[in-house]
């Protein structure tokens, strides 16, 4: 009994010990460009499980609009690419924890986020809230929803909106948008939220489910940003110029153009 | 990069609440892998050779296949078949059927492990089989394997995890969801790692004291 209650005892003082190891990270003294064009790599975390934003190809190589936007990145930073895959949740962390040095993983920008994280200008975008629904579904907006089970992603504005404006729903949180889509056809959920963009996608790839835009919804737009460390201008101050690039040299919606065969649902007007 | 640990104080309910779904869960999903290891241990012992083959073939199919695997097979491949389970069912269903697989293998060894002279002198006894099995067998092979069969509870614990990737809200989930909502991700993780010590150690040390008094120091063998 002693020997138990010697081993719980450490068992808990190295579960504090390790909180308190992860204590303040060094301050960072030179600018991540600076790294990034002396390392010539760049770490970019994206989201592999969100097609076509991202994903694998046939050939198992990271595929999609924001891998594509990754390597025009490294390209105009004479980089290596080194591509990490991420979850909706993890973006944050794997800025905070430094396994990154962006994240292009359709972020939407908010006030709460910015306390945490920074953002670039947007280089996409998206209608916020989408339902998608089996073909044969009467739902037609998000009060209908109320008492159903409704798939969504763990950490996602949609989430957050949803919840909010239908607190009558079952909500289920996945880890992943391929993982709710997949609860969605086999009829695990009655409805998913998500972008419009990869829904207006998936619905295309598959007769059996159907998009439906609440009128309420219709017009909420998301400005997606490259997500950014705090605390580095000059970091900051590159990425913004290579968003802008992206959006003046028309590359960004070419890039749109490949993977949706649509225009973005509102136009990007830079900022000079 | 700051902690804060104050600001986590107000997500203490959420997180409790997880931490008793995981131990619904876990008693749950534990209750039916008894059940299932009864079965497979009778299985793999019988007289009839096909029921020992068909035994054989569900623990080491079980056995030597990823349980994440298992769990998404319940709950997204089943309803292919017709059988739409909600996502705390489905979970409980793969935890339960993967650890009966170990629980059968452990209730083997267990019976395995009784000298067979006590069995003859059973028979010497004029004892029927299951008077046998219930007052001479089992209380010796239990005895064998309560350790390995607390172990099991505690893996179970650990297993109960994995179903928060098909949504369920257990601390896991939960942990997941808040850091995902609040950014708190080192303090609320921190905080969980300590209520699944808390579940562990708690669970070991019940275990222990249940072993204590269901086998005092005078019988062991």
């Amino acid at each position: 009994m002693k020997r138990f209650w010697k081993a719980g005892v450490i068992a808990l003082a190295a579960a504090g010990m390790f909180a308190a190891a992860l204590a303040p990270a060094a301050a960072q003294q030179q600018s991540r460009l600076d790294k990034i064009i002396a390392s010539k790599t760049l770490r970019v975390g994206i989201i592999l499980s969100l097609p076509p934003f991202g994903m694998k190809n046939d050939a198992g190589e990271p595929d999609g609009f924001d891998v594509d936007v990754a390597k025009l990145a490294a390209e105009k930073l004479g980089a290596k690419l080194e591509i990490v895959d991420t979850t909706a949740a993890d973006r944050i962390p794997n800025l905070r924890t430094d396994k990154v040095d962006m994240i292009i993983g359709q972020f939407t920008r908010n006030s709460e986020r910015a306390k945490v994280v920074s953002f670039s200008d947007p280089y996409i975008t998206a209608v916020v809230m989408a339902i998608a629904v089996p073909k044969d579904s009467t739902a037609a907006a998000a009060k209908d929803l109320d008492g159903k089970r409704v798939a969504v992603i763990k950490g996602t504005t949609q989430d957050a909106t949803f919840s909010a404006a239908v607190p009558g729903a079952d909500i289920q949180r996945f880890d992943s948008s391929a993982a709710a889509l997949l609860a969605l056809k086999q009829g695990q959920v009655d409805a998913m939220i998500e972008d419009g963009n990869f829904l207006n996608y998936q619905a295309k790839l598959d007769d059996g489910i159907k998009v439906v835009i609440d009128p309420s919804f219709k017009d909420l737009v998301d400005y997606n940003s490259i997500g950014l460390q705090r605390g580095d201008s000059d970091w900051q101050t590159w990425v913004n110029m290579f968003v802008f690039e992206l959006n003046t040299s028309g590359k960004g919606r070419e890039l749109y153009r490949k993977w949706f065969n649509a225009d973005m649902p509102a136009p990007l007007n830079p900022q000079f | 990069m700051f902690l804060d640990w104050g600001s986590i104080t107000s997500f203490y309910g959420q997180l409790l609440h997880g931490a008793w779904l995981t131990l619904v869960i876990t008693f749950s999903a534990f209750a039916l892998a008894i059940a299932v290891g009864i079965v497979v241990a009778a299985g793999k012992m019988s007289a009839i050779a096909p029921l020992r083959w068909l035994a054989s073939i569900y623990v080491e199919v079980l056995r030597n296949t990823p349980v994440l695997l298992q769990i998404f097979i319940v709950f997204y491949g089943l309803p292919s078949l017709g059988l739409r389970l909600s996502a705390v069912t489905a979970g409980i269903l793969g935890l339960g059927l993967n650890v009966g697989a170990y629980l059968g293998e452990i209730f083997r060894a267990g019976v395995v492990a009784v000298p067979k002279g006590h069995r003859e002198a059973s028979a010497a006894l004029a004892m029927s089989p299951m008077q046998t099995l219930v007052w001479v067998v089992a209380p010796v092979a239990l005895r064998a394997i309560f350790p390995a069969f607390s172990n099991m509870f505690i893996a179970t614990i650990l297993g109960s995890s994995l179903l928060s990737v098909i949504a369920v809200p257990e601390l896991t989930g939960r942990t997941n969801e808040i850091s995902a909502r609040t950014f708190l991700t080192i303090e609320v993780y921190s905080f969980s790692t300590v209520i699944y010590l808390a579940l562990t150690l708690g669970s070991s040390l019940g275990l222990l004291l249940l072993g204590r008094w269901l086998f005092p120091r005078a019988s062991r063998v």
